[in-house]
């Protein structure tokens, strides 16, 4: 989320697309009933393939085709730039004024670059000046002043001409000696031919609203309501358009906030889908404000939390991406989000090895890499070690490099071994502790250009040392989760640990899934029940495991969630009977690789270090040390300090400040402690830096409090400070929020004393025309970051050359503004060679092994049109026959893969069976009535008889329970040839049925490797009615 | 003197996620039936004491939660010959297990109970005579019914309090009502905020105002439970939920028989015809009720 479940409460109008918050984020409705039934009246607008309980909550709803987002957005964006710009006088004006910055609130006063000698400056269009950080040199900076530079969008940088543009233009210029080159070149206004709103104009000029009805099966006025929507609920049209923000809650204070979740993200086009809210929201001003922002509504307390921790296959915590295999350190930290490390005036690489100069991102991976492969000793005074002869080369009067820290108890001789001359402080030369530096005294005894050797302590690694560190971090990325079951099936991966997970549910094409899980050798199950996953079919040689979890409440811990506020769970009660938290099995797991020798190469690396080792033993100096358990004894004996203690949900003290926890309570705070220290201090979460701070005096300012108010607490996940209720500033003091407690993301310093923002794309604006495939990073901004470009474009249909009217070439400038493509299976073929499907990787989207079998029907297409996937071969290759969309849904009653909820008495009542719903028209076709039990039949599996055997349970596999829609087309859940099933059963639990995944295809989005779950064929047959069962 | 206590639910902001529900069993220490039990029936039960229907068929909104109105002059309380149920001056009625027993043959007459509660309740029956809870203590059939977590406030029966443990603190305190300090369950829990918990009068009043701006177009309520909605209602809250569950069977028994189809139309016309006029005369009548003209 942009922006926070209680910043819902701001919002004027609600665009919930692929989303149902109504069934699956039950708590967010009491924000947005708020919105809706207070003074503002806001506005609920819902689009989705099915008529959700929240579609039948809302003001306008919009029913289309799955897979289908993209292209509805686009016909929107298309109908607000041409007759909702004509229609509505007001907001043309407005819009024009905005992104040409024709106001002073719409042009930035303070952004940082740095020119090509690597200096820093402050540049300032508004008064045609720059300052360095230094305050000198003063002088007019050319061409991009009169222009004034934009402050939120690049929607009027200028874009290279030619047939395939890769980049803006750039250009350079000079004030006194300074240069800056590799600025963009910006237009004077977005009615520039060259500029990137004339090219997203253009590329949504395809979608007229009949063009985009057809694509999504809904009516031409649909695109135009929603249009209309959105140009009543935006910046330009809101009561505060062009000044200072004053209160969200004022009547005619307009803002539109996007709601959106899996619908959106499980397609072959997610990412796709995602940035073109991206550029909707841009576009109309509803970034960075109260009320408006893109929000991925969240499946579970932590997914925000476990995706900042990096557990992907593909990122380490802090998103930062893997180290490449042949990354050297400066490869790998210059691109991070941080400040430029090379080139350098100081020379190149040297610079990112100085922790103090290193930006965000990066001082966190040099705080990650020194604290998790060695003991981290900058920042933790006390612990140090000392630097025998180091040998300097003293010229002049230059201050030579010990450390780029601090030093101490210096000792400098001529020769090594401390021979030859003993030279003097202050007498000879002069150290900076602090800078870590040495100064030959011009008339002491050291004769310039002699070579001395230094011997000192500090708490500094040198540029060496970290080399080594660093060597020993994992390069490259593992398997993706879909590769990784066909790695198993081939035998190429022999064992899994599983953990708090259920695959064997929640995984599409549960055939590879299963055979997968059946070959392995060793299959290791950490959960609170005996899962699916961990009770599935295994090999006779197989050993399985299952480790009894502690639940959520049984142990403690920050959770982050969907509003990125970081906030600290305490456990209700000590774990049952001998489950262990995941702390206490993670760190036994870490004891155990360790005595069986498994860290080796660790202290084998230490031990080249000479007297920078950190010691012998990898598990004392990286776990034990550090967060206390010694791996092997009593986890409720490890005890803390806690700076704030413990308070119940009332506010009751349990645990006074400075007093003691024990077991999970000490470790979590341990580990919170070393990831959210602030990053000077050691920190190595970059994204939490000042979570866990000491110096509590950070306070809320006095323009609110009319006098400044302290933390109350430390561990600012524990911080229940719930003023400023239902404000832009979302309860600024509750929790913590990354980045650096910022409440609205990307708010250009406009929420009053929320913190101003600069976290953007390298050219310090929103970028919506990223550049496809290779990443340009251009080094002209002070603080930047590299960026990734998306992997896809459509594998038809794309040319930016060719004219609108080529009615074969509808993509113009995609892969730079996301184009509709179809799903892989898909009912509109005629579409589907139209605009092709989303692949840059072509076939390898849906992934093979050696029993796959990919069938087109259309042999004249590339293989990868048209096809049904499948590994079994037992399938029907008539595409007609497989008439229906397949859609997978959730329940508000069943959580996820449903260990939990099937284990629950409660739920299970409330829906004990999984289901189909299915349109009155199909079902009077197929012969199905209210009740029926169906098989649902896909190119990859049935929902029946192909199940059982693959568990130790018989008979569980029914079919789904029919759902058949009543009354008029409009008022039914699904429409005609879709079909929806919610995937939350299988063959465990207190409540089982069929799996909706053994039918699911796994093709998946290029970029993240979600999967489509929401779109694939399939085919329905009765199975029984329901009397006869 | 104290405030007459009610329960109030939005009807456009209820979603059915069963949020109170869950609550109430779990406060009350209630199992959920599961398909190794019997078969799932999601009706007011013994141990299911308020059920959110939809108004539509397959699961679409208007949901209506049901349980027990706690009526003004409740029929159950007056027939029950053990005094165990009880209409307590703040308005909950509620059914004292201590006092309940519905196999306990009475000395002068040599009569039972006759669960005439279950049967006389003028609302479709909420009283249920069965296991309890999973408390040893009320696993013997006992009638059971919303008790407005009464006793869970410590203001009366003590034994329910200490098996039940304490009340929920309130999430709003309403000014001139003391007992708003504890919520039942259900409402403490609702995740939409769509229910209320208020003096009766309290509740009446904004009723009669339309949420002080005239926006309520329907509402309806007796007792100890209100609904209300701003769109015009087509069915109005039922005093039995289930009746549908009832008529549906029977209804598309009728019409798969030869006879059944022949005669549909005129009967659908007929009765139409009946409810419309039905319809208008019981509008006529709120009419004249509410001093219009007639």
């Amino acid at each position: 989320m942009t922006n926070h479940w209680a910043d819902l409460d701001n919002a004027s109008m609600f665009f919930v697309m692929g989303a149902n918050p109504v069934e699956n984020h039950p708590a967010s409705m009491a924000h947005v009933n708020a919105a809706r039934y207070g003074a503002k009246k806001a506005r609920l607008v819902v689009v989705d393939p099915r008529k959700t309980r929240t579609a039948m909550q809302a003001d306008l709803y919009v029913r289309i085709r799955p897979g289908t987002n993209i292209a509805f957005i686009n016909g929107v964006l298309n109908y607000i730039f041409t007759e909702g710009y004509t229609n509505n006088p007001t907001f043309a004006a407005n819009f024009d004024m905005w992104h040409n910055s024709a106001h002073a609130n719409f042009y930035s006063n303070g952004r940082a670059f740095r020119d090509d000698a690597g200096s820093n400056a402050a540049l300032v269009p508004a008064t045609g000046t720059y300052a360095t950080s230094g305050a000198t040199g003063f002088g007019p900076i050319g061409a991009v002043a009169s222009r004034g530079w934009p402050k939120y969008t690049d929607s009027r940088f200028k874009v290279a001409a030619g047939a395939a543009p890769v980049d803006y233009q750039r250009e350079t210029f000079t004030v006194g000696t300074r240069v800056f080159s590799n600025f963009p070149v910006v237009a004077d206004t977005i009615g520039d031919p060259d500029c990137v709103m004339a090219k997203l104009k253009k590329h949504v000029e395809w979608y007229t609203k009949e063009v985009t009805a057809d694509i999504c099966g809904c009516a031409p006025s649909d695109i135009a309501a929603v249009g209309e929507e959105f140009i009543a609920n935006c910046r330009m049209t809101s009561s505060d358009f062009s000044a200072a923000l004053s209160t969200p809650q004022a009547v005619d204070y307009k803002a539109a906030t996007i709601m959106y979740a899996m619908g959106i993200t499980q397609h072959t086009s997610g990412s796709q889908n995602i940035r073109d809210f991206a550029i909707l929201q841009t576009m109309l001003g509803n970034m960075g404000r109260p009320g408006g922002g893109i929000n991925a509504l969240r499946g579970i307390h932590n997914v925000q939390g476990s995706t900042d921790m990096g557990v992907l296959f593909d990122l380490i915590p802090g998103y930062s991406g893997n180290p490449g295999t042949t990354a050297t350190w400066n490869d790998y930290v210059n691109p991070l989000f941080g400040n430029r490390t090379h080139p350098d005036a100081t020379g190149g690489a040297v610079f990112a090895y100085k922790p103090g100069v290193l930006g965000l991102q990066q001082r966190g991976f040099y705080n990650m890499v020194t604290s998790w492969f060695g003991p981290q000793w900058n920042g933790r005074p006390g612990v140090g070690h000392t630097v025998t002869d180091q040998a300097v080369t003293m010229s002049n009067t230059t201050a030579k490099q010990l450390r780029y820290g601090t030093v101490s108890a210096v000792d400098v001789w001529s020769g090594a071994g401390g021979t030859g001359t003993h030279f003097t402080a202050t007498t000879d030369y002069t150290i900076d502790a602090a800078a870590g530096t040495i100064t030959r005294v011009a008339t002491g005894g050291i004769t310039d250009g002699q070579v001395v050797y230094v011997t000192f302590t500090t708490t500094q690694w040198s540029a060496a040392e970290i080399d080594k560190l660093y060597a020993l971090w994992p390069k490259g990325n593992g398997n993706d989760h879909i590769t990784t079951f066909r790695e198993m099936k081939l035998g190429n991966t022999k064992a899994a640990v599983v953990w708090g997970q259920n695959p064997a549910v929640t995984e599409p094409n549960q055939s590879v899934v299963r055979d997968g899980l059946e070959a392995l050798d060793l299959l290791v199950v950490v959960d609170i029940f005996a899962t699916e996953t961990a009770m599935c079919k295994r090999q006779a040689n197989g050993v399985t495991y299952l480790l009894p979890a502690a639940a959520h409440v049984e142990e403690a811990g920050s959770v982050t969630n969907s509003g990125r506020w970081i906030q600290w769970r305490q456990r209700a009660r000590v774990p049952h009977g001998n489950s262990k938290a995941d702390l206490e099995l993670l760190l036994r797991f870490a004891k155990a690789l360790d005595t069986a020798g498994a860290f080796s190469h660790i202290t084998d690396q230490w031990a080249t270090m000479g007297t920078a080792s950190p010691g012998t033993s990898a598990y004392d100096v990286l776990y034990k040390d550090q967060y206390g358990y010694d791996g092997t004894g009593n986890f409720e004996a490890v005890t803390r300090a806690s700076a704030d203690g413990i308070k119940d949900a009332f506010g009751n003290v349990v645990i006074a400040a400075g007093g003691n926890v024990t077991g999970s309570e000490a470790v979590a705070e341990n580990i919170f402690q070393q990831m959210g220290q602030p990053l000077a201090s050691g920190g190595s979460l970059w994204l939490w830096t000042e979570a866990y701070n000491t110096a509590t005096a950070s306070a809320r300012p006095a323009s609110i409090e009319g006098a400044a108010v302290d933390w109350t607490t430390v561990n600012r996940a524990k911080s229940r400070d719930n003023v400023h209720k239902g404000e832009a500033l979302n309860y600024p003091r509750w929790g913590y929020s990354w980045l650096v407690n910022r409440r609205v993301l990307y708010n250009n310093s406009e929420v009053p004393s929320d913190e101003a923002d600069t976290f953007v794309a390298p050219d310090v604006v929103a970028r919506l025309f990223t550049v496809h495939p290779a990443s340009t990073l251009v080094n002209y901004a002070f603080t930047y970051r590299a960026y990734n470009t998306l992997k896809d474009v459509p594998t038809k249909g794309a040319d930016a050359t060719v004219a609108k009217t080529d009615a074969t070439k509808p993509h113009k400038y995609a892969g730079r503004f996301p184009a509709h493509t179809e799903p892989i299976e898909t009912p509109r073929r005629d579409l589907a060679h139209l605009y092709g499907r989303n692949t840059a990787l072509g076939a390898a989207l849906v992934k093979t092994d050696t029993n796959v079998a990919l069938w087109s029907n259309d042999a004249s297409e590339a293989s990868y049109n048209d096809p049904l996937y499948t590994d079994t071969g037992t399938w029907n290759k008539d595409a007609a026959s497989y008439p229906y969309v397949l859609t997978t849904i959730r329940c508000v009653e069943h959580f996820q893969g449903g260990p939990i909820t099937r284990n629950n008495s409660w739920n299970v009542e409330a829906e004990p069976v999984p289901w189909i719903e299915i349109n009155s028209v199909d079902a009077r076709r197929e012969g199905i009535k209210d009740g029926d039990w169906v098989n649902i039949i896909t190119p990859r599996s049935n929902s029946t008889t192909l199940q059982e055997g693959r568990t130790n349970k018989t008979g569980w596999a029914k079919g789904f329970k029919a759902r058949v829609g009543v009354g008029l087309q409009a008022n039914q859940r699904v429409a005609p040839g879709v079909v929806a099933i919610p995937w939350h059963w299988g063959d465990q639990g207190l409540g089982t049925g069929s799996r909706a995944n053994d039918l699911c295809i796994d093709s998946f989005d290029a970029n993240t490797i979600i999967p489509e779950y929401k779109a694939c064929l399939c085919r329905i047959t009765t199975v029984l009615s329901d009397e006869t069962l | 003197m104290a405030n007459v206590m009610a329960i109030v639910q939005d009807a456009d902001k209820c979603m059915r996620c069963n949020g109170c529900v869950i609550s109430c069993k779990r406060t009350w220490k209630m199992k959920g039936i599961v398909p190794a039990d019997n078969k799932p029936n999601q009706k007011v039960t013994s141990n299911q004491r308020v059920v959110i229907k939809p108004q539509r068929r397959v699961d679409t909104a208007p949901f209506i939660r049901y349980s027990c109105w706690h009526c003004p002059d409740p029929p159950c309380a007056r027939r029950c010959p053990w005094k165990a149920i009880v209409k307590d001056a703040a308005g909950p009625v509620y059914i004292d297990p201590d006092l309940c027993d519905p196999a306990k043959i009475d000395p002068a007459t040599g009569l039972t109970c006759g669960r005439v509660c279950q049967t006389d309740c003028g609302r479709g029956g909420y009283p249920k005579i069965g296991a309890g809870s999973s408390d040893p203590a009320y696993l013997a059939p006992k009638a059971w019914k919303c008790t407005m977590c009464y006793g869970r406030a410590g203001a009366v029966t003590p034994a329910l309090t200490a098996k039940y443990g304490f009340a929920l603190p309130s999430k709003e305190i309403i000014a001139g009502v003391p007992e708003t300090e504890h919520q039942p369950a259900c409402v403490y829990t609702c995740p939409a905020k769509a229910m209320g918990y208020d003096s009766q009068a309290n509740i009446i009043s904004m009723l009669n105002t339309g949420l002080g701006n005239g926006s309520i177009v329907s509402a309806v309520g007796d007792g100890g439970v209100f609904w209300f909605s701003r769109k015009y209602m087509l069915i109005s809250p039922k005093a039995d939920p289930f009746v549908e569950d009832h008529v549906s069977p029977m209804v598309s028994s009728l019409l798969s028989g030869p006879f059944a189809k022949a005669a549909l139309v005129p009967t659908l016309v007929a009765g139409g015809l009946l409810a419309l006029a039905a319809r208008r005369a019981r509008i006529q009548e709120e009419e004249i009720a509410a001093g219009g003209e007639a």
